[in-house]
């Protein structure tokens, strides 16, 4: 084998080496978890979902996009189509909630029942019939 | 008293009797859009949905950050501060079904389903029919599934391509045709609605 033909192997062998390291870097970049990331807002859901019932373009501009803690009383609890386990934090006396989907399958999810107590941190998305929080973690 | 106490309870009774919401909080919404290089693949599964039963009424309410994006980079590029959607935080479905009659919500089965209505994405709305599955199960729940194709205005896949072009790394050199949406988007919903 030439040097030349060992030069033009070695040099596509590099560039489909880049090209399949661009794709699998764009394929695959990892998103940062919610739990290594700041809080910005820790209230209680009640609150959280008062402020969207009291004025819900204002809250929008304030929550999404925002990491937020929360915590309450767990009302609901169900699996979505992603099989991702779906709380739903509501008290006795309000109509409105936050719902918390909850990230991956974190095994200490199935501790919690209806009527515990819990505190979570997730990114809010807006609002549904609920306060939309996504990407949860457990923090207590 | 005896005998309105008896009527109110008897309304009551006939009212949840006949009571026909179904509703749920996590359907699930996948869209696709080709382009030159790979398609842009996004799922929402925190999707509001509600149909009753008697009118035909039919909505669909998806929020514009819930959605996740199958590419890291897009999914990382799209869910950012920077991309301020508090104008238009919803994707909003609109719509009536116009087979009711075709459909038995009380006898377990599969039915064909059709919708007219109104979509509304971004500052765009624009009539969108679809059709697809309706699936009474014998526990009363109901699983709906519907495919269907919308076309959205040039000036939206531009913002689109814009945001993409501005948050993608620059020393990957990608043109907005190569991993941004086209004017043809393939959307299928999935629903399994609770009675209410």
């Amino acid at each position: 084998m030439n040097r030349t033909l060992k030069i033009i192997i070695i040099t596509i062998a590099t560039i489909a080496v880049l090209l399949a390291g661009a794709y699998l870097y764009i394929r695959f970049m990892p998103e940062k978890s919610v739990s290594k990331q700041p809080t910005d807002f820790a209230m209680t859901a009640t609150a959280l979902a008062g402020e969207y019932e009291a004025n819900t373009e204002a809250s929008d501009k304030k929550f999404i996009d925002r990491v937020i803690e929360v915590s309450g009383t767990i009302s609901e609890i169900s699996t979505d189509e992603n099989n991702s386990t779906v709380f739903i934090l509501r008290d006795a006396e309000t109509s409105t909630g936050v719902l918390c989907t909850l990230a991956g399958s974190p095994k200490n999810a199935s501790k919690y029942n209806v009527g515990s107590n819990v505190k979570i941190k997730g990114t809010c998305t807006g609002m549904l019939f609920e306060v939309v929080l996504n990407k949860c973690v457990i923090i207590d | 008293m005896k005998k309105i106490f008896m009527f109110a309870t008897l309304l009551f009774a006939t009212t949840i009797a006949f009571s026909q919401n179904y509703a749920t909080r996590t359907a699930h919404i996948n869209v696709k859009s080709a382009n030159n290089v790979q398609n842009i693949v996004a799922d929402n599964y925190q999707v509001a949905c509600q149909l009753n039963a008697q009118t035909g009424q039919f909505k669909i309410i998806a929020l514009i950050k819930s959605f996740e994006y199958q590419i890291g980079a897009v999914n990382r590029a799209m869910n950012t501060r920077e991309i301020n959607v508090t104008n238009y935080p919803k994707i909003t479905y609109d719509g009536t079904v116009t087979n009711l009659d075709q459909i038995n919500f009380s006898k377990p089965g599969t039915y064909p389903i059709k919708f007219k209505g109104m979509l509304y994405i971004w500052d765009e709305k624009r009539v969108t029919d679809a059709n697809g599955t309706l699936t009474v199960l014998s526990d009363g729940t109901i699983e709906a599934k519907s495919n269907f194709n919308i076309a959205i205005e040039e000036v939206n896949t531009q913002k689109i391509d814009k945001i993409m072009r501005e948050k993608l790394p620059v020393s990957l050199n990608l043109k907005p045709n190569m991993l941004g949406i086209s004017k043809n988007i393939q959307i299928k919903a999935d629903a399994k609605l609770k009675k209410q």
